[in-house]
């Protein structure tokens, strides 16, 4: 099958001059580091927790992770695609030890606790109703997407939520190109199906196609 | 193309990552066949949909709690904590608590010993040398002399007469005692003896010094008729 391979440089200038910065130690590339990865590495844990109040515990391992290695990564591959790896083995290694355990937990914390109150604020160009519905529809969508096979998961979070490149996904999840194509279809088909599932049990549910911000 | 074939690459397709002559091929039969077109259309929908999820926010106590994790990953880093770097400072914590210790005392203890060592040189080596017996050959130092010969008594040797004498020669100058070299023969002839005894009792000797005071020493004297050779 012929592809339009997606070149990237392995390691761009300002990966490098951060890396440097952190093995020197210097405040500014620990500093700029967080502010860099923070949000995409939380946002990435928490999609694929399924508990995202969690995310926190399992973001730090993973920024642990990184100062300490950071001295063993030689720059094979993107520093955002190395950070994503650790992120993705976390939340596995996570999920495979304490899930067992937390299932059986009964939850007080309200399930939205992490969430911006940003994002329950209603926005000035919709109407409370739309506000509600695509609220609704938000917590239908992560539901459907919790339920999803962790495999299919990670393919499809890195992919259509993170937007990485099939070839730095390959990379992050360390897999043949060929499987994490396979990955991605069978993920969105299953959440196609889950969701056309739910859209059935929820009336209220409709698709509304939307732009990316 | 089929659906079977066209299956796999639907997401593919959806992403736009099929190029040339596969992409129209898939194209093609999106458009004419209603199940993949649905099919398609459903993960573009998905796509899309997940894309519209709202980004979660990371908690303010999260963003602390990793300055924190920061902070002290740096601290760690800079300070060396590894295993190997850990000795090195237990090493340096060593040196640093010994130059404190030592350093008020660094300056008197060495003055101490090289002043030990210079005395050491001057006087304590030329005792214990202890010389007993006078060896002329020695370099005289100040502190430490030997006994000299001055000048012979009256006294007359026969011709063929070859004296030897160890004379021990008192503080004062004079003659304490004498004892002869073995092989000796005049010691068995009592008028040589007396003679000899006579003039080494009017013999005068310079006495040797020990820390510039008189002291007893040894004199070796060769006595013949025409010479006398003195050795001490």
């Amino acid at each position: 099958m012929t592809e339009q391979l997606e070149t990237f440089e392995p390691q761009d200038g300002e990966d490098q001059f951060l890396l440097e910065g952190l093995r020197a130690g210097q405040e500014s590339a620990y500093e700029t580091l967080i502010q860099r990865f923070q949000q995409p590495v939380y946002n990435l844990v928490g999609r694929l927790l399924r508990d995202p109040s969690e995310a926190c515990d399992v973001v730090q391992e993973v920024f642990l992770k990184i100062f300490r290695k950071v001295d063993a990564f030689r720059g094979e591959s993107c520093l955002k695609t190395w950070i994503y790896r650790i992120a993705v083995n976390e939340a596995h290694n996570h999920c495979r030890w304490y899930g067992r355990h937390r299932r059986q937990e009964l939850g007080l914390d309200d399930a939205d606790e992490g969430r911006s109150y940003r994002n329950t604020l209603p926005s000035a160009v919709q109407s409370p109703f739309d506000c509600v519905l695509e609220q609704e529809n938000h917590v239908l969508i992560e539901e459907a997407l919790g339920r999803l096979n962790p495999s299919f998961r990670e393919a499809v979070v890195l992919r259509d939520i993170e937007d990485l490149s099939y070839e730095e996904i390959a990379e992050v999840l360390q897999l043949p190109l060929g499987t994490v194509k396979s990955r991605i279809l069978r993920g969105r088909e299953a959440l196609r199906k889950e969701l056309e599932r739910r859209l059935a049990l929820a009336p209220a549910f409709r698709w509304t196609p939307q732009t990316v911000e | 193309m089929n659906c079977k074939q066209v299956e796999p690459s639907l997401a593919a397709y959806c992403d736009g990552r099929l190029s040339g002559r596969e992409r129209l091929d898939v194209a093609a039969h999106v458009a004419e066949c209603a199940r993949c077109a649905s099919a398609s259309e459903g993960l573009l929908r998905v796509r899309e949909v997940l894309q519209g999820l709202p980004g979660l926010d990371p908690p303010a106590e999260l963003t602390t709690a990793l300055r924190i994790l920061a902070s002290r990953e740096r601290v760690r880093r800079v300070s060396g904590a590894g295993f190997g770097s850990l000795f090195g400072r237990w090493a340096l914590l060593a040196k640093m608590w010994a130059d404190d210790m030592m350093r008020p005392v660094a300056l008197p203890m060495a003055g101490g010993l090289i002043s030990a060592m210079i005395l050491f040189a001057l006087l304590v080596v030329p005792m214990v040398d202890g010389r007993g017996v006078s060896n002329v050959r020695d370099v005289p130092t100040p502190l430490f002399t030997e006994a000299s010969f001055v000048s012979m008594g009256p006294f007359g040797l026969n011709d063929d007469d070859y004296i030897v004498v160890d004379v021990t020669v008192g503080s004062g100058g004079r003659m304490v005692d004498y004892s002869t070299p073995s092989g000796q023969q005049w010691v068995n002839n009592p008028e040589v003896r007396k003679s000899v005894e006579n003039a080494l009792l009017f013999t005068v000797f310079n006495p040797g010094t020990k820390f510039f005071q008189p002291k007893a020493g040894k004199v070796r004297l060769t006595l013949r008729r025409s010479q006398i050779e003195v050795k001490g």
